[in-house]
Parts: structure tokens; C-alpha cells; sequence
């Protein structure tokens, strides 16, 4: 039993370094290749960066002819050197606008994912100690359940603005960006049963508290 | 709670403490003094025996009803 759940911490502290350590060189890479796109601009035209033509899938773009109706998939690497029109001027604060909100809504994920992690690595400290059926461990369940119940809703709306953004590239060409956003649902479940264990949790303690006080 | 534990009126009257008391029934002092304080959900038969016989007393005289 106390190597099961030193295992689990173990787990957990590796998880949370990893995504940790992901975030940054991942983040910190992104940053750097738009950074090096947006220095190779040519006069008329603007090269495509990676991150830009992420739609809703990071390998694939797709793209739909508006006149035959025919969808075509893209791979990554043909894209690396298509060149789209240079965005107008009042698109450009429209996109820039959109690209700090996806920002923001990145940070926000990974805040909720963190979190997540963090109370795991708490609740399963707390049942170590011997402290289970606790007010702090409900608190904990619930939150963690409302962050995953929240996530699905938070990528959808990444997934949105991502589009938005890659649909204004490519208003000039004639493809036209489709739209495929998918919803986690496994994780909304997720994010449903931690809650229903917070309630059992909850009864938990009731009982508890009643058995305590049967003397 | 309608229910209304005497249990610090007999101990007066048997002129025993709440230390003694705890010593001849094996209950805590601080399960007593839940009990006492009318803090307790429930009192387990076994124990009601234990008190009664320490204090030689009816469950009637340490349990009242008491309507609100």
C-alpha cells in the first residue's frame, strides 16, 4: 500500500516536471520560428509560419475548393513554402488581436492542467498522511473536476480562433479553410465523475462525523 | 435535539467525578464530555449498560425527552 502510493507520487511529480519542461522548450521553440518567419518576410508576400497553420491539426491543413466543392489535406511540409498574400492593414490588428487571445486561452489550459496535477499530487499526500475523508480533499475533487469540465469548452474556443486566424490567410486563394474542431468529451466525463466522487466524498464525511460521535 | 443527556445531574448525585467515572466504564474523558455536552449522535447500548452500572442508575434517569 505505502509503495503503491509512493509509486503514484512518484508519477505525479515526474508528469508535472514534464509538462513543465514541455511548456517551455515547446513554447519557447513556437516562439522562435515565428519569430524567424516574421524576420524573413518577403516584400508582397508573407511565409507561412508553422504555428499559424495549425487549424485542428498540427500535421494537416484542410482545405476545401469553393467552386467544385472538393476538400484537399495539406501536409505541413508542403506548406513550409507556400506564400500567402500579405494580410491588409485592418486585418492585421484583427489577427494580432486574435493571437494574443489564443495566447491567453493556452495559458489558461495549461493553468487548468497544471492545477489538475497539482491537487492529484495534494490529494494523494493527504490520503498518505492518513487524512482522507477531509473537507480540503473535497474542495480539491471538485475543483479538479470543474477545471476538466472546462478544458473541452476553453480548446473549442481555441480551436475557433485558430481558424478564424487561418480562414484570413487564405481569403485570397482559392481554397477555403474547413472548420474541424473536435469536443473532448472523454475529459467533460472525466471532469463529471471526479465531481460525482466529491459528492460520494462528501457523504463520506458524513459519515464520518456520525460515527465519530456515536460513543 | 429533543434529547436530553443527564449525565452531569447523576454524576452530582452520586458525588463521582467525570475522571472517576471514565476509569470504571473505559470510555474517554473525551468522549464523555461529547456525551456531557449533548454533542453525541448516538450512545451504543453497551455503553448506556456501563454507565448505568457504574452510576447504578436507569437509562431513564440519564436520558430525557424533551420536546422543542
Amino acid at each position: 500500500m505505502k509503495t503503491q502510493i509512493k509509486f503514484i507520487k512518484l508519477a505525479y511529480l515526474v508528469i508535472l516536471t514534464l509538462t513543465f519542461a514541455f511548456g517551455f522548450i515547446y513554447g519557447g521553440r513556437e516562439s522562435f520560428e515565428e519569430g524567424y518567419n516574421e524576420a524573413s518576410n518577403i516584400e508582397g508576400s508573407k511565409k507561412l509560419s508553422p504555428m499559424l497553420i495549425k487549424a485542428n491539426n498540427p500535421l494537416f491543413l484542410n482545405l476545401k475548393d469553393h467552386v467544385s466543392g472538393d476538400s484537399l489535406n495539406l501536409n505541413i511540409s508542403y506548406l513550409a513554402d507556400v506564400r500567402v498574400f500579405k494580410k491588409s492593414q485592418d486585418t492585421t490588428s484583427l489577427l494580432d488581436a486574435l493571437s494574443f487571445l489564443k495566447g491567453c486561452i493556452l495559458l489558461i489550459i495549461t493553468f487548468f492542467a497544471l492545477r489538475v496535477l497539482v491537487y492529484l499530487y495534494r490529494f494523494i499526500d493527504s490520503i498518505q498522511r492518513g487524512d482522507v475523508f477531509s473537507t480540503e480533499n473535497i474542495k480539491r475533487l471538485s475543483l479538479m473536476g470543474y477545471y476538466c469540465m472546462s478544458i473541452p469548452f476553453v480548446i473549442l474556443g481555441l480551436d475557433l480562433i485558430t481558424y478564424t486566424i487561418n480562414k484570413s490567410f487564405f481569403k485570397n486563394l482559392p481554397y477555403k479553410v474547413v472548420y474541424q474542431g473536435d469536443f473532448d468529451f472523454w475529459l467533460l466525463i472525466f471532469g463529471l465523475t471526479l465531481l460525482t466522487i466529491a459528492f460520494v466524498f462528501k457523504k463520506g464525511i458524513e459519515i464520518k462525523q456520525e460515527n465519530d460521535l456515536t460513543i | 435535539m429533543p434529547i436530553i443527556i443527564n449525565l452531569d445531574v447523576m454524576l452530582a448525585r452520586r458525588k463521582m467525578s467525570l475522571t472517576e467515572l471514565s476509569d470504571r466504564v473505559g470510555i474517554t474523558m473525551s468522549n464523555l464530555s461529547i456525551l456531557k455536552t449533548g454533542k453525541a449522535k448516538a450512545v451504543r447500548l453497551e455503553t448506556l449498560e456501563a454507565i448505568c452500572k457504574a452510576l447504578e442508575c436507569q437509562p431513564g434517569d440519564i436520558l430525557e425527552f424533551r420536546a422543542d
